[in-house]
């Protein structure tokens, strides 16, 4: 009997089918772009010792509140104010609290170059004799065209701008340049909007938080407090003003056709859809973000829904922090990339012309980053100089207890396979770069003049860091510093097409960019083996084609828009 | 070993007689057929005692596979312990729990029927009875008998609580949810299912950092515990840490090479890191065996707009937006597909409904959160229930409007909500039954 029993209980268990038996075989795992072992020459060396830099950003977190005003950071931005040709640097201060619940800023710091060192020039150039709002962003530009870099910081509270006197100092004349505004502003953007010539003023806005609007946010753990997310606020409407043309500004917004409530972050103003004028890309925070369309007058019109900018790849409104433009395919269109929030992809978006964009990171690689990241201050460069624009982004947490993601975040250094595809290669491209960061601004220049990209990064409550550009390609290099004259001096928008015997390469002179920073105005380009430029087409503002010839390679170039 | 084989030996000479050469002895023959008939006898005899015996062993099987969480074999022993005897209460109430705990609450309510007519005790139906109502979110006529089952498990403490979870779940009670899950874990610190159930909770809290914790908690109980490995992937690809993800699915593609969300999960996550082929012959794969999946079909999709065709996206894509016209990212790819291709005037309405569904979800966030702190309040659970109908998941919609019922018996606007709903999905008795209700 038990031997039956035993039988018929073998053949039950025996005969039932094993989940292999059927023929399907599990897909291969494959190697996924992040786990690429493929070497990179890119080195990236801190020397803010070294060039004697030791500025801190502070967000006055001490103070408990745990307001969502802590989370944003401060900028950077590279620009030469005393005229000696030497990039000098300026990084917002931050803020701090009290008595009570006043919320109160801190001077940004200057730091004059000379020869190689950073020396702290904040004194003698004025900046404290002002005081100033809780301060985020730099925005550079030469606004009344005297020649001399001029400087806007926004902020909690209003906007300082700051005008070059020319003589090493700055003047505070916010006021009397009608620059006021109460809002809380972060990214800003200079550029001439309505094709009068002179330069206009785009600033994007947050979120109504106020100590009269401040949820207490629960942490994870009793007694903690977190910061209240964004989704909590109503956002604002962004503000633009055009210039008076006499160094004072007429707001705009009214007729400007700007969107109500985005929770704008990053700006930047260039010729999208390459039509002589200049549009705005405004990265919001969990709200879809904008693309305005310029009509040339100064009109603009959101397209970022029917273009396919303003959302991830599946229709999810991103939280998007930091943008840039760039050329990542070098096939003359303009890209978009944006840095988001943790658990969505940063979004690569190819331009397909027509105003029509793709949302590209899952086929560039990007999307498979993994999604512990959240983005700020980033930027197109082309860090080895071998002709294609590779990615650069600072990341680093806004919440004070997540529990998804690390606080300190390693920065995303993604190099340009030829357009084809981005790799991170942050963990081989040195010290700084494969350890956990808790940054924002970025300003990306040349201050040591070695043709290469080096970069200078704000953190929060953490001494600033430079980055020198190491990478030993042996690669040639250009740069070209543009001048305009019957447009702005800055020649913001102009058009700079590059072509070697291998390939072309394309640049915009943009206004804004990156996360609350200005870079170095100067466009860099990578030339790789090449010696020789063959041909550089300059677009200027004003619409005029300059066309130079068989240029060596491995110059600074400084191009002054020829007269009529 | 040498008595084994003399016991043998008669047997083979019955199968393979040698060829009589004669009559032969006479005691020997007769010994030959005592030992033949007795054989027989013993035979016969074990046979009619099996019967019994056997269908004892299938229903033990059936219970333990239970136990174990093997629905699929339990319902194979118990099919064929129904097949030796049509009127066994005790399979038809073991398929009872077996329906109750696949969520076909209405077979359940049949087998338990049955069962009462074979001669189940009333106490054992009412008890499975109890079960019912709990798992389907009737938690007024089930809670006040938690303790009660509780205190007298008869060795199903795991399924009652399981019964419970899936109410509290379905009514969106997390805090009781997560209190009975601290009891359950107190008591079976080994048993990975509370940690499985503890992030489901979390992940309907939108926590899913705390959620891959209990399932990574869970996937080191119980190793084979696909279920875990498969929530844990899930929850890692929507975190876009797909190479952890991947190796999840692997677990659970090793176990079960067919296992469809194990596949669609992994050429998901496949697609997201810029592969083509391997996604794409996954994604074919599954439309063999069944060729309606949505999500494979939506895969294929992307994967066609990626290449530019976008014409055939297009048309794909109107297909599941047809069947699914809530879903925000099919919506989103045939706007930018139909856009892209040059028909902005059909790309309008898409990009309007993303955009309107964008913004009533994040409010619908909004009011998830402060549900957290409030969870009584009646106008929030309407609001965020209506909302995912119009917007999001359909299931959970419902969840939450029937969610707004458990507390408002008579809230004439989720009466209304859902008898629309079950109408706009051909439910005529449901929805006819709402509205009645709605009317009251």
């Amino acid at each position: 009997m038990i031997c039956i029993l035993a039988l018929a209980i073998a053949c039950s268990t025996g005969c039932q089918r094993s989940p292999r038996d059927n023929g399907f075989e599990p897909a291969e795992p494959s190697r996924s772009a992040t786990n690429e072992t493929r070497g990179t020459a890119i080195r990236l060396q801190d020397v803010s010792s070294e060039w004697g830099l030791d500025w801190t950003y502070r967000n006055g977190e001490e103070s408990g509140h745990a307001s969502i005003l802590e989370s944003i950071g401060g900028g950077a931005a590279w620009l030469d104010y005393d005229g000696d040709g030497q990039p000098d640097a300026l990084l917002s201060g931050g803020g701090h609290y009290g008595p009570g619940p006043q919320v109160r800023g801190l001077p940004p710091a200057l730091w004059r170059q000379s020869a190689g060192r950073l020396h702290d020039a904040s004194r003698s150039a004025g900046l404290l004799d002002n005081t100033y709002h809780y301060n985020h962003g730099i925005a550079v530009a030469d606004y009344d065209e005297d020649g001399f870099p001029d400087v806007l910081i926004t902020g909690y509270g209003g906007l300082t701008l700051l005008h070059n006197e020319g003589d090493g100092t700055f003047r505070e004349v916010t006021t009397s340049a009608g620059l006021l505004d109460p809002s809380w502003s972060c990214g800003a953007a200079w550029g001439d909007l309505n094709g009068d010539g002179c330069l206009d003023l785009f600033v994007v806005h947050y979120v109504d938080w106020s100590f009269q609007n401040h949820p207490i946010w629960p942490g994870p753990q009793p007694g903690q407090r977190e910061i209240c997310p964004p989704r909590s606020f109503l956002g604002l409407t962004d503000r633009c003003w055009l210039s008076d043309q006499s160094g004072g500004f007429l707001d705009h917004t009214p007729d400007a056709g700007l969107e109500p409530e985005g929770k704008g972050l990053g700006v930047f103003l260039a010729d999208v859809d390459l039509d002589g004028d200049l549009d705005a890309y405004v990265a919001n925070d969990g709200v879809p973000n904008f693309l305005y369309r310029n009509d040339g007058q100064g009109h603009l019109v959101n397209i970022a829904l029917s273009s396919g900018v303003s959302m991830g790849e599946l229709g999810n409104a991103d939280g998007s922090m930091g943008v840039d433009l760039g050329d990542f395919d070098n096939d003359g269109l303009p890209d978009i990339w944006v840095a988001n929030y943790q658990n969505e992809a940063f979004a690569l978006y190819r331009n397909l012309g027509l105003d029509l964009f793709r949302h590209e990171s899952r086929v560039l690689g990007i999307a498979g980053l993994g999604g512990l990241n959240v983005g700020w201050g980033t930027g197109f460069m082309d860090l080895d100089l071998d002709g294609d624009e590779d990615l650069f982004a600072n990341n680093g947490h806004v919440m004070r207890y997540p529990l998804e993601a690390p606080v300190r975040q390693k920065p995303l250094v993604l190099e340009n396979d030829s357009g084809q595809r981005f790799v991170n290669v942050a963990s081989q491209a040195g010290s700084y770069t494969s350890s956990p960061q808790m940054a924002r601004g970025l300003a990306a220049g040349d201050p040591d003049h070695d043709g290469d990209v080096d970069l200078l990064i704000v953190h929060t409550n953490e001494p600033a860091a430079l980055l020198r550009n190491e990478t030993p390609t042996g690669h040639h290099w250009l740069t070209i510093r543009l001048v305009g004259t019957r447009g702005p001096r800055e020649a913001i928008g102009a058009r700079v097409r590059l072509k070697t015997a291998g390939r072309t390469q394309y640049r915009q002179r943009k206004g804004g960019g990156s996360f609350a920073s200005t870079s170095d105005p100067r466009l860099m380009f990578g030339l790789g083996d090449e010696q020789l430029v063959e041909q550089l087409e300059i677009i200027w503002p004003a619409g005029h084609v300059q066309l130079l010839k068989n240029l060596p390679a491995d110059q600074h170039l400084t191009l002054i828009e020829p007269g009529t | 070993m040498k008595r084994r084989q003399k016991r043998i030996r008669p047997a083979r000479t019955t199968q393979r007689p040698r060829p009589r050469q004669g009559p032969g002895p006479v005691p020997g023959r007769w010994r030959k057929r005592f030992v033949l008939g007795s054989g027989l006898i013993v035979l016969v005899a074990a046979l009619c005692l099996a019967g019994p015996a056997w269908q004892q062993h299938r229903l033990q099987q059936a219970r333990n596979c239970l136990e174990n969480r093997q629905l699929a074999q339990a319902r194979q022993w118990l099919d064929a312990a129904l097949h030796r005897d049509p009127d066994s209460g005790e399979a038809l109430l073991l398929l009872a729990r077996l329906e109750r705990r696949e969520g076909r609450l209405s077979n359940a309510r049949d087998y338990l029927q049955r069962a009462w007519k074979a001669g189940v005790s009333p106490a054992r139906l009412e008890r499975q009875q109890w079960l019912a109502l709990a798992q389907a979110g009737q938690l007024d006529e089930a809670e006040p008998h938690l303790n009660e089952l509780l205190s007298d498990p008869q060795g199903e403490a795991a399924e009652i609580c399981e019964a419970f979870l899936n109410g509290y779940l379905r009514a969106y009670r997390f805090d009781d949810a997560l209190r009975l899950l601290d009891a359950w874990q107190a008591d079976f610190p080994a048993d990975p299912q509370p940690r499985i159930y503890r992030g489901m909770v979390f992940e309907h809290l939108m926590m899913t950092g705390k959620a891959i914790e209990e399932y990574e908690a869970a996937c080191r109980l119980d190793p084979a515990r696909l279920e875990a490995h498969l929530r844990l992937a899930d929850q890692l690809a929507a975190l876009l840490r797909d190479e952890q993800a991947l190796a999840h699915y692997q677990i659970c593609l090793d176990a079960d090479p067919r296992h469809p969300e194990a596949r669609l999960g992994y050429a998901s996550c496949l697609l997201k890191q810029g592969q083509v082929e391997q996604p794409e012959q996954i994604f074919r794969q599954v439309l063999a065996d069944n060729p309606g999946n949505r999500r494979a079909r939506a895969g294929l999709a992307q994967l066609t707009m990626s290449a530019g065709k976008y014409d055939e996206a297009v048309a794909v894509l109107q297909e599941l937006v047809a069947e699914q016209p809530t879903d925000r990212a099919w919506r989103y790819q045939l706007a930018t597909a139909l856009q892209t291709s040059g028909r902005a005037d059909e790309a309008r309405p898409h990009f309007e409904f993303v955009t309107a569904a964008n913004q009533a979800m994040a409010r619908a966030q909004g009011l998830l959160e402060q549900l957290r702190t409030e969870p009584a309040r009646v106008d929030l659970r309407f609001d965020v229930g209506s909302t995912l109908l119009q917007y999001g998941s359909a299931s959970e919609g419902v969840a939450w409007l029937q969610s707004v019922l458990q507390l408002e018996p008579d809230h004439r606007a989720a009466h209304e909500a859902l008898a629309a709903h079950y109408e706009s999905q051909d439910q005529p008795e449901l929805a006819a039954r709402h509205r009645r209700q709605a009317g009251s």
